[in-house]
């Protein structure tokens, strides 16, 4: 570096190094504020980027239901954690020897005891081939479910304790208290989604079933309003039950049926499951039909859960499948004759009949009446006593005490409350 | 904790995480749906005592960040489908051509292109940058976390954040 004399320059080398330092320093700064900056900025929008891609509550609950549907283990049950041992030490490998007569299945198939005691949770694959184990240390044979020899299960019907790696396999499972389940639902379901898990398939068939009973009721209101209108009546006077309770029975009945259906179905299953067990015992007997009930419990409480909103008959629908066998057949037997002598037994009430009332002014009160029939005034609602004056059905009358009301709702129209000596109730009533 | 196993509180705690970080990894809501279904059936399967909801926490986003890689490694991994049932475009994923995305998906709006910049990092970097990003973790956290040295886990930061960077255009986040 010259000047223009060609004669180097006296550089002052401290000034210069302290701004080369300076320099470095405050690029360093600015990079690890750059960084700091950066961090923040891409911490927010990955929040809101991530936040907004989901998952729905929707969704949340769909994956819920269908984990412990394919893990068949009930919300509510608590399990045994896994730091647990005596848990499991209780667990005999197996509890009853369950290697004994398989019959015709193949050698490599092995079985296991469905009464089991405290158990978290075992996984299975699932059974085709059902037999029977015997315990040299119980007299009676012991109801048991084959399945087919699973990853983690050796030769002589030992699990693991260790899931199998293969976590979209279909598998059985045994939940606590030694009920066996099938996973075929899963199975099926994982097919129809292309592997992908039973979510679709639980979907499908609950909205199946909720539409099938609102489909029901809706054609038995349909039946009870043609009805009515064949017998030139209005609904509420045809009755005493009205339009919604002939539903909330409609889908009870609906409710019960289908419950029967799927008894039937788990009772089918559990025969077939006998059939194929080469000597029956009482105690198979029974804990196959558990199981086949058991099914069917499931399916009620579904399918009540879904026939809540239509109609209260969750409390009927809830009912055991025994006891809702017969109530069904006396349904299905006579249920259409039993809106019959409800309509005898209803009496009309003044308003109903004297459908007017004449008063001093010259004018005209009417009842009103919505579709339950007319509509009644609280007494705290009630003014001052106006006056007497007759109600009347075009040719004869009844003394009544016409009332004001205190609340008004505003509008032209001037509400009354009018009393009958006969019953004594308030009917609203309306001017004209 | 309780001693008692209380899956549904441990689910409903933290499904969403779980679900956000396998997407973060593969990109579809189907696919991050049924990964976190995996991961839940494997506890649900495997039961086990937690010290606390952090370490809840921990132990689920490192099962759910293995399982997502071993889902991405896998050999059957190619996606066919690009639209989700929204008939949305969603990222797809290519063990072949290492973490591919698909190009107009990431040009949709903002959000997108946050989302395909993380996509596009590699599996290394990416439950890392959810960790610290999304989750707040500090390094130390994460090297105890991941049973990763702390200076690895900050070197591997700076790769990503530089990562980051030019994905997004240098000074945009």
């Amino acid at each position: 570096m010259t000047d223009e004399t060609n004669e180097p320059m006296e550089l002052d080398a401290e000034p210069v190094l302290d701004e080369a330092l300076d320099g470095a320093a405050e690029h360093a700064g600015a990079s690890e504020a750059d960084d700091e900056e950066f961090d923040a900025l891409f911490s927010v929008s990955l929040r809101a980027a991530l936040d907004m891609t989901g998952p729905s509550l929707a969704t949340e609950d769909r994956v819920f239901a269908s984990l412990f549907a394919a893990r068949g283990v009930a919300v509510d049950e608590p399990l045994v954690p896994v730091q647990d041992e005596a848990a499991f030490a209780e667990v005999p490998a197996p509890a009853v020897d369950a290697v004994a007569a398989v019959g015709e299945a193949e050698p490599a198939e092995v079985l296991e005891v469905a009464q089991m005691p405290e158990v978290p949770t075992e996984v299975f694959e699932p059974s085709v081939v059902v037999a029977q184990a015997t315990d040299p240390s119980v007299t009676a044979p012991v109801p048991i479910v084959t399945a087919a020899p699973t990853p983690g299960a050796d030769a002589a019907g030992s699990v693991d304790s260790e899931p199998a790696p293969d976590e979209t396999a279909p598998r059985m499972h045994v939940v606590r208290g030694g009920i066996a389940r099938e996973a075929s639902e899963t199975t099926d379901l994982s097919d129809a989604r292309g592997g992908k898990g039973p979510l679709l398939g639980r979907r499908f068939s609950r909205k199946f079933a909720v539409t099938a009973v609102a489909a029901s009721v809706a054609a038995f209101a349909l039946v009870i309003g043609i009805s009515s209108l064949r017998f030139g009546q209005a609904p509420n006077q045809l009755s005493s039950k009205t339009s919604s309770e002939a539903a909330e029975e409609a889908v009870a009945t609906s409710a019960s049926g289908e419950q029967k259906d799927a008894a039937d179905g788990g009772s089918s299953n559990a025969d077939t499951t006998q059939e194929k067990a080469e000597s029956t015992t009482p105690t198979a007997e029974s804990a196959a039909a558990d199981a086949g009930s058991g099914s069917a419990d499931t399916t009620a409480e579904e399918d009540s859960a879904a026939a809540a909103p239509a109609g209260d008959a969750s409390d009927d629908a809830a009912k055991p499948a025994d006891a809702q066998d017969d109530e069904a057949d006396a349904t299905d037997a006579d249920g259409s004759d039993e809106a019959v002598p409800d309509a005898a037994e209803h009496e009309p009430t003044p308003a109903e009949v004297y459908t007017s009332v004449l008063i001093s002014n010259g004018g005209k009160l009417v009842f009103v009446v919505d579709e339950n029939g007319p509509e009644t005034v609280d007494p705290t609602s009630l003014g001052e006593f106006m006056e007497a004056a007759k109600a009347t059905d075009g040719t004869n009358s009844v003394e009544c005490e016409v009332y004001h009301i205190i609340a008004q709702s505003g509008g032209d129209i001037v509400l009354y409350a009018v009393r009958f000596e006969s019953d004594g109730t308030f009917y609203l009533a309306k001017s004209v | 904790m309780d001693d008692t196993f209380d899956i549904e509180g441990i689910f409903r705690r933290h499904f969403k995480t779980v679900w956000r970080l396998c997407y973060s990894y593969l990109g579809s809501s189907a696919d991050a749906e049924d990964a976190t279904q995996a991961v839940f059936m494997k506890l649900l399967d495997k039961p086990r005592s937690f010290e606390s909801e952090g370490h809840e926490k921990a132990w689920l986003i490192v099962c759910a960040s293995n399982w997502c890689k071993d889902l991405l490694k896998s050999a059957g991994r190619t996606r066919v489908s690009t639209m989700d049932a929204e008939g949305t475009p969603e990222f797809v994923a290519d063990p072949t051509a290492g973490i591919g995305i698909d190009p107009a998906a990431a040009a949709l709006n903002q959000n997108d292109e946050v989302l395909s910049a993380v996509l596009r990092l590699p599996e290394t970097y990416k439950d890392l940058v959810f960790m610290y990003y999304y989750e707040g973790m500090k390094t130390d956290d994460i090297a105890r976390l991941t049973d990763t040295p702390a200076s690895t886990v900050r070197n591997r930061l700076s790769d990503a954040r530089k990562l980051l960077k030019k994905e997004l255009g240098g000074d945009r986040a």
